[in-house]
């Protein structure tokens, strides 16, 4: 997106143009979902988070200094709502993702390759559920989404060492998981 | 771009020593490609898996609409709240007010200065007089207003020590 064309739509968000607030959800919600699912890990929280954004980026439109693109202010805002959340939610939920797996391990194995994006959204949103959520947030931007890594730092506003060493621990944690859970997706049989 | 010159990048890609631009080739070649989707499960399984993850945006109509539905649901709601705030802590502060001034009625204080009203005062009496004779003193009080039966004598003799 370039910035005239974000510039032109902040000026109208600032001028509080209704339209201007429904194409900025129009642009940005698909994005922004996909990153707070993955986040997340359930599409009820996701929709919490996604909606807070928006609604948190047209209260605070005033602020906003343009030194990042829309796009990453509003990752950046989603993915620090996700942060809270997490920490709030605490580790309850990782008790409950192990057994999840535990129940769904009669299926038999398939190829890694052939999974259905369902299926890999579902290993994932499990296996993330073991990781720290500085380390969940890195991995997601960084890896999941494709962001450089300084845009990672500015969304997670910490140096991009610091993105680098988040998302090297992400990578051993997620590998060691992977081998536990899933050793079949892994070559000759669970090695990492 | 060809599958060999992709894979050569996996270490530095791993290393984060990648370029950016490369990168991002990478990651395209990879997720088009399905001998290198398969090639990569092989080679570093927890970046093959984010690499297949749907990268395509959900946001249909449908779902713009749900979120603009949902966005309002909740400006709504936070704007009853804050109304229901403001009625609460106006109501709050009205309890409040009433309270004290209870507890301003009800204290305990010094008592006002009272003013009663006094009679009109009466003439003062006349002065006492003295009257000695011999050994022997009178001492005379005589009511005021000219009331002669109230008239008041001591007489002190000087034998008697007071």
């Amino acid at each position: 997106m370039s910035n005239a064309h974000d510039d032109e739509l902040i000026a109208r968000l600032r001028a509080g143009d209704q339209a201007a607030y429904a194409q900025l959800v129009e642009e940005h919600a698909g994005k922004i979902y996909r990153l707070a699912l993955r986040l997340m890990g359930n599409e009820a929280d996701a929709e919490d988070v996604l909606q807070e954004t928006f609604l948190s980026a047209f209260r605070s439109i005033d602020r906003f200094e343009a030194r990042s693109s829309l796009s990453t202010w509003l990752y950046r805002i989603a993915s620090n709502l996700a942060i809270d959340a997490l920490r709030a939610r605490g580790s309850r939920d990782r008790t409950h993702q192990t057994h999840l797996r535990l129940v769904g391990e009669e299926e038999a194995p398939k190829a890694p390759e052939l999974l259905q994006e369902k299926e890999v959204e579902s290993i994932f949103s499990q296996l993330a559920q073991i990781l720290p959520p500085a380390q969940r947030q890195a991995f997601v931007l960084r890896e999941v989404e494709g962001l450089s890594t300084s845009e990672v730092a500015k969304i997670m506003g910490c140096t991009e060492t610091t993105v680098r060493n988040h998302v090297f621990s992400a990578r051993a944690t997620l590998r060691r998981e992977l081998a536990r859970r899933y050793p079949e997706y892994l070559p000759r049989g669970g090695e990492a | 771009m060809s599958c060999s010159k992709v894979r050569g990048w996996l270490p530095a890609y791993l290393a984060e020593s990648l370029g950016e631009e490369e990168r991002q080739e990478f990651r395209a070649h990879v997720r088009s490609c399905p001998g290198c989707r398969r090639w990569l499960w092989q080679e570093d399984a927890t970046v093959a898996l984010a690499l297949a993850l749907p990268a395509t945006d959900t946001a249909d109509a449908g779902f713009v609409e749900e979120v603009l539905a949902g966005i309002h649901q909740r400006r709504v709601e936070r704007a009853l709240a804050r109304k229901k705030q403001t009625w609460r802590r106006a109501a709050a502060a009205a309890a409040a007010l009433l309270a004290l001034g209870l507890a301003y009625e009800r204290w305990p204080r010094s008592p006002r200065p009272q003013v009663v009203a006094q009679p009109a005062q009466e003439k003062l009496a006349p002065e006492p007089f003295v009257e000695v004779e011999g050994e022997g003193v009178r001492v005379y009080q005589l009511a005021s207003g000219g009331d002669a039966r109230t008239q008041v004598a001591f007489i002190v003799s000087p034998s008697v020590e007071l």
